[in-house]
């Protein structure tokens, strides 16, 4: 069955860069069952923070830059069976690729050699996929004018181009439509010492990219589909994406289909592949644009489109497992032979950090995504990108109704990330239809989709809903509080809103039952509770890396000490969290974009024993069970210092235990970070930042987390800020202690309280065996005790 | 306008009318179908029902004519939960398209809840009515369907479908027009005849192969053509698809079962027994095989359903018969299945090898 030789394997983890897509989900998925089966784990990682908690599972971390000479020197040293590196983003494939016959036997699963390479040269890529027959975009690089000019010919305008200068650097891509741009184009430069590479244009093409998961005994399976609203030429992930892909007809798709596990086959892709897709609905032309052979954004919106465990079931095809013999747990087989079929549609819409129009093109310009579930595509647009609690649509709606139809034009022809808000106004401006489909390439369907969100006056401003249309209204996804109750006061409307399961519906899939929700409309409920008490947490709309990190980590902990204590965590947030496997299935997590699950009164009331809010800015009411979670400053006087210790407690309103300390230095301009310091510190620093402590904590008499930061003045320590809430040090903190302080504040929540007994001199002795150091908050080391004590006196000689 | 999809149990469903506004009652089947629509409505294997189509946004990928099973329609209503206004290939929406096959639609529907239902309840009766009350969930109960979908769907005439190749025979029980497609591929020269014809009638046709097509409702009301088979299984290699396959099988003393979970779905994993090849293809049926007498016969299994194990394909273990249960025309899902049509042309083939001198008619 599985590969007999594969005992120990190394994974090429993520480099620490803010481009990254975040697979830290997928990591832990993959890790927990490689772990699960038996196999030696090692990983090689640039930020170990990324590892969340799973630390214990691993046999080794190293904590370097991920290169293929870091990658090589691992091997050599410590001789593993086998590479994995389909967790590792892009640059893991650049690492296997370079790695070509110097690696000896040890074995690259999810992605070989070829295909890794074909991922990153245009030439291997073209010529594999021309040898197999596989429909791809005609390509030339040359620098010979007759022979680029007979190129053209033979495939027609319009083409783009670019030069390729013999410094491998090269210029932009140009379009060009006819053969008088052409000529101005070759003519622009000497010919002679530099390249040009023309391909036929496919801008205006309908993108769709296929998962397909494939087993060594070439089963393969299609996992899901995807279509961006957005044409070619804005990139997929700065697009509007829809899964499944709907406007794909039945020919159509099992066209694609064939192509994708053809391409699959070719490059005997064991694991995972997306292909990506330029159709075009009137000529039928398709072509294969990129493969990816590892996890990816779009795995990552699959799996939670479907619920299909992917992460899971990738790594154990890459080791050999058999595709319906697979397991979720070691020793529960799970079928993983299923093309996974969903009757609701997920939309993935791109955000930025900050506000305005920002124009897209071939390159990603947005942060993060946000998803969102519902039953039809109005729906969808209207809980997502659409959503002025998300996107401020009606501050767009404002901004854009000021310009005249010529500066709205202009805004059809360059798309931005308003498109959908300017297609609606253009539409309230009768624009037509067929027209705006043809300049902006935005199919059909989503312009009608629009113009019936206009046609029944549900644009987004809250003020024009009333009894009559809120049936539309729930239909179409549109709502907000107090909607929800109108609509369950009204007998008479057809539909209400009601949580339904996000799982797919098939023969195929009872066994990967879930408990995430989405909340929309129907006639009945699905919302299936344990007779246990809650804990319903409330999560936060991410905008950035950190904000992800902190999430991902901060929901895990809680969700399962939630669990370890008894309770049922509730998951509740605009954003879905996508939680690991293994928690997945003991958690409910509702999406809710709209923030109306409350209103639906399903959980009653009683029994929700607290509710710990994660979000930064969501209003909320008198609730006294509600446990403000995000930090909130309480105490800044403004006083830096170039020595200095951030303290996290958690008070159960009397006592107090603090589990770590880091220290930071700020030598040389660079800053210097060093976790559970508090080993390290000596009687009198201990006994003085205690007292400050206590101090500090005087008069607050609640169950709380809090965080000081103390600066070093003329040998004393002074608080110079002080934070009620989480801080995003609780990752460095909560990795650093022997404290779960997450764990410690659910329990002091449920009534639990910190031991008298239990002083701070005996929290801060605890003996971890590395201890991380981090410099500029970018570059990381994991040091011995010995290490560390070299760099502290180090840093501690030069204080000022 | 809005309309009630009622329930044989009295269930209600609201939703919203389209289509013909006419009042609809038939066996309510949950389709699971990721695409083809066209594919569905138009397969004779429909005929007597009412189709729910769990897909969102019905309609978006366009209405195509070449992906017509039958000239006509034969669902008797179709429901929905939501459908695109238009479509990315500017063909004509799907509203349009109900409405002009005169079929009546119900959108809007709760088609969660109604899946959920009939999993936990069965398949059952429905109508698509303007008002709910207890008048109407009577008259559903009281409707008996018709025994004879069948011979409703089933050609009156014997036509063919001219090639040069292979000569096959189809007995038309509700035949797709994609099964003959697949055999024009492969230059097989057909002749559709009646589902009702005598082995006399179809053994004048001097076949080299004979298909029993798939097709609508329970075996056990064609016993006509049961007797056929009996008498041609021993001169003719045959091909069952579907409600041939089942007709096959009980025309070999075996027995068949309803199926808890009925098979409605477009791509549904299948397991090739002696390879362990997985292939994704188009289930539609009701009915499965019964282990215990399969068992006990002279058939193998050759294909298993990977979810849930029921038998999908047996081969006669001295008899040129194969047979299987899903749809290997595909039409719609994907195109794993297409293999079973050269297996069968290749045990025509060996067949005809076989008979060789001893035939009039090389």
């Amino acid at each position: 069955m599985e590969l007999d030789d594969v005992h120990s394997i190394l994974i090429i983890g993520p480099i620490s860069s803010d481009k990254n897509v975040d697979l830290s989900t997928a990591l832990y998925d993959t890790v927990d069952i490689l772990h699960q089966l038996g196999y030696k784990i090692s990983i090689i990682v640039e930020d170990p923070t990324s590892l969340l908690s799973s630390g214990t599972f691993y046999d080794k971390i190293v904590v370097e830059k991920v290169t293929g000479d870091n990658v090589l020197k691992f091997i050599q040293q410590n001789h593993p069976d086998a590479i994995l590196p389909t967790v590792g983003d892009r640059n893991a494939l650049g690492i296997v690729s370079s790695l070509n016959g110097k690696i000896g036997g040890v074995r690259v699963l999810g992605a070989n050699f070829a295909a890794s390479l074909a991922t990153f040269k245009r030439e291997l890529f073209i010529k594999r996929l021309t040898k197999a027959n596989l429909p791809v975009i005609k390509f030339i690089s040359s620098d010979d004018e007759k022979e680029i000019y007979n190129f053209i010919r033979a495939i027609g305008f319009p083409i783009i181009a670019r030069r390729r200068y013999s410094n491998r650097h090269s210029s932009g891509w140009t379009n060009i439509n006819n053969l008088f741009e052409l000529d101005n184009f070759m003519a622009l430069e000497d010919i002679s010492d530099t390249k040009i590479e023309i391909e036929r244009s496919i801008r205006g093409f309908s993108e769709y990219s296929f998962t397909i998961v494939r087993d060594r005994y070439d089963n393969s399976s299609l996992i899901g589909t995807i279509e961006d609203i957005e044409p070619i030429g804005v990139h997929h992930l700065d697009s509007n994406l829809i899964s499944p892909a709907i406007s794909l007809n039945d020919s159509k798709l099992q066209k694609l289909r064939n192509y994708s596990i053809k391409l699959v086959r070719s490059f005997n892709i064991v694991g995972i592949c997306t292909v990506h897709f330029a159709y075009n609905h009137e000529t039928k032309e398709s072509y294969i644009t990129e493969f990816i052979p590892r996890l990816s954004e779009e795995t990552k919106f699959l799996e939670y489109a479907t619920s299909y465990p992917i992460a899971t079931v990738v790594a154990e095809l890459c080791l050999g497992y058999h595709l319906d013999k697979l397991q979720l747990d070691a020793g529960n087989s799970f079928n993983g032979a299923t093309e996974p079929f969903v009757d609701h549609l997920t939309s993935r819409f791109p955000q930025w950090k900050t506000p305005g129009q920002k124009y897209l093109g071939p390159s990603k310009t947005s942060d993060s995504s946000i998803m969102v579930n519902g039953f039809s595509l109005e729906e969808v647009l209207n809980k997502g990108v659409l959503n002025d609690k998300l996107n401020n649509n009606f501050e767009r709606y404002n901004e854009l109704r000021k310009l005249d139809d010529d500066e709205l034009f202009e805004k059809i022809i360059h798309p931005t990330n308003w498109m959908l808000d300017v297609l609606l106004e253009a539409m309230r401006r009768n624009f037509e239809k067929p027209v705006l489909s043809e300049i902006t390439g935005i199919n059909l369907p989503y312009l009608a989709a629009l113009q019936n969100i206009i046609d029944n006056s549900l644009i987004i401003r809250e003020g024009e809903i009333d009894g009559k249309n809120v049936e539309r209204m729930v239909e179409m996804g549109v709502k907000g509080v107090g909607h929800s109750k109108l609509l369950l006061d009204s007998p008479d409307i057809v539909t209400k809103t009601v949580v339904k399961n996000k799982r797919a519906v098939s023969v195929a899939n009872n066994e990967y039952i879930n408990h995430n929700y989405f909340v929309t409309s129907g006639i009945s409920n699905e919302l299936e509770l344990s007779d246990r008490k809650k804990i319903i947490v409330r999560t936060p709309i991410i905008t950035s890396k950190t904000d992800i990190m902190i999430r991902q980590f901060v929901l895990f902990q809680l969700a399962k000490s939630i669990d370890q204590n008894g309770l049922e965590p509730i998951i509740i947030g605009r954003e879905p969290w996508n939680a690991p496997l293994s928690m997945r299935r003991k958690v409910v997590e509702i999406d809710d974009p709209h923030m109306e699950i409350k209103s639906l009164g399903l959980i009653k009331n009683e029994s929700i024993l607290n509710i710990i809010d994660l979000s930064k800015n969501l209003v909320d009411d008198e609730d006294k069970r509600v446990f403000r979670f995000s930090a909130q400053e309480i105490k800044n006087i403004g006083l830096e210092g170039d020595t200095s210790v951030r303290v996290m407690v958690v008070s159960d309103g009397k006592n107090y235990l603090a589990p770590s300390v880091i220290y930071q230095a700020k030598r040389d301009k660079h800053l210097y970070e060093i976790s559970s310091v508090n080993n390290f510190m000596s009687a009198e620093d201990r006994a003085e930042i205690a007292s400050l402590i206590t101090q500090e904590l005087e008069d607050d008499h609640h169950v709380d987390i809090y965080n000081f930061e103390m600066v070093k003045n003329h040998d004393h320590w002074l608080v110079t800020k002080k934070y009620r809430g989480m801080t995003t040090d609780i990752i460095r903190h909560e990795l650093a202690s022997s404290v779960h302080v997450i764990d410690t504040l659910v329990k002091l929540l449920l009534g639990n309280k910190i031991d008298d007994d239990l002083s701070l001199e005996k929290i801060f002795d605890n003996f971890d065996e590395s201890y991380l150091l981090t410099i500029d908050d970018k570059r990381y080391k994991l040091l011995n005790k010995e290490e560390i004590q070299t760099k502290l006196d180090e840093l501690r000689k030069s204080e000022k | 306008m809005k309309r009630y999809l009622i329930l044989e149990d009295g269930t209600v469903f609201p939703g919203e009318g389209f289509g013909s506004s006419i009042i609809t009652t038939g066996q309510l089947v949950i389709s699971n179908n990721r695409t083809g629509i066209e594919q569905s409505v138009t397969d004779p294997d429909t005929e007597g029902q009412i189709l729910a189509f769990t897909i969102p946004a019905v309609g978006n990928s366009g209405i195509n004519r070449d992906f017509y099973e039958s000239i006509n329609s034969q669902c008797k209503g179709v429901v929905i939960g939501s459908s695109s206004l238009s479509t990315v290939d500017r063909s004509v929406s799907f509203e349009d398209w109900i409405t002009g096959l005169k079929i009546p639609g119900i959108k809007n529907v709760d088609v969660r809840a109604l899946s959920k239902h009939i999993a936990e309840h069965g398949e059952m009766k429905a109508s698509i009515m303007d008002t709910h009350d207890e008048h109407a969930i009577d008259q559903i109960k009281a409707l008996v369907l018709p025994p004879d979908l069948v011979k409703r769907v089933s050609t009156r005439q014997s036509y063919p479908n001219p090639n040069m190749g292979l000569k096959i025979v189809i007995v038309d029980l509700g035949l797709k027009y994609s099964i003959l497609r697949q055999l024009s591929y492969r230059d097989c020269n057909s002749i559709i005849v009646n589902y009702n014809s005598t082995a006399e009638e179809i053994e004048s046709l001097h076949p080299d192969g004979i298909i029993y097509s798939n097709g609508p409702g329970d075996p056990k009301d064609l016993p006509r053509t049961l007797e056929t088979i009996k008498i041609l299984q021993k001169k003719y290699p045959l091909l069952g698809i579907g409600l041939g396959n089942l007709l096959i099988a009980l025309a070999n003393d075996c027995q068949i079962e309803k199926l808890k979970e009925p098979h409605h779905e477009s791509s549904l994993a299948v397991k090739e027994v002696a390879s362990g090849k997985i292939d994704f293809v188009n289930h539609n049926h009701s009915y499965t095989l019964d282990q215990k007498y399969i068992g006990a016969s002279d058939f193998i299994v050759t294909n298993v359903c990977v979810a849930d194990g029921t038998i999908e394909g047996i081969r006669h273990e001295y008899l040129p018969i194969m047979c299987v249960l899903f749809e290997p025309e595909a039409a719609p899902g994907p195109t794993d299945g297409y293999y079973v049509f050269d297996e069968f042309i290749d045990l025509v083939e060996s067949a005809k090898k076989q008979e060789g001198a001893r035939s009039q008619w090389n």
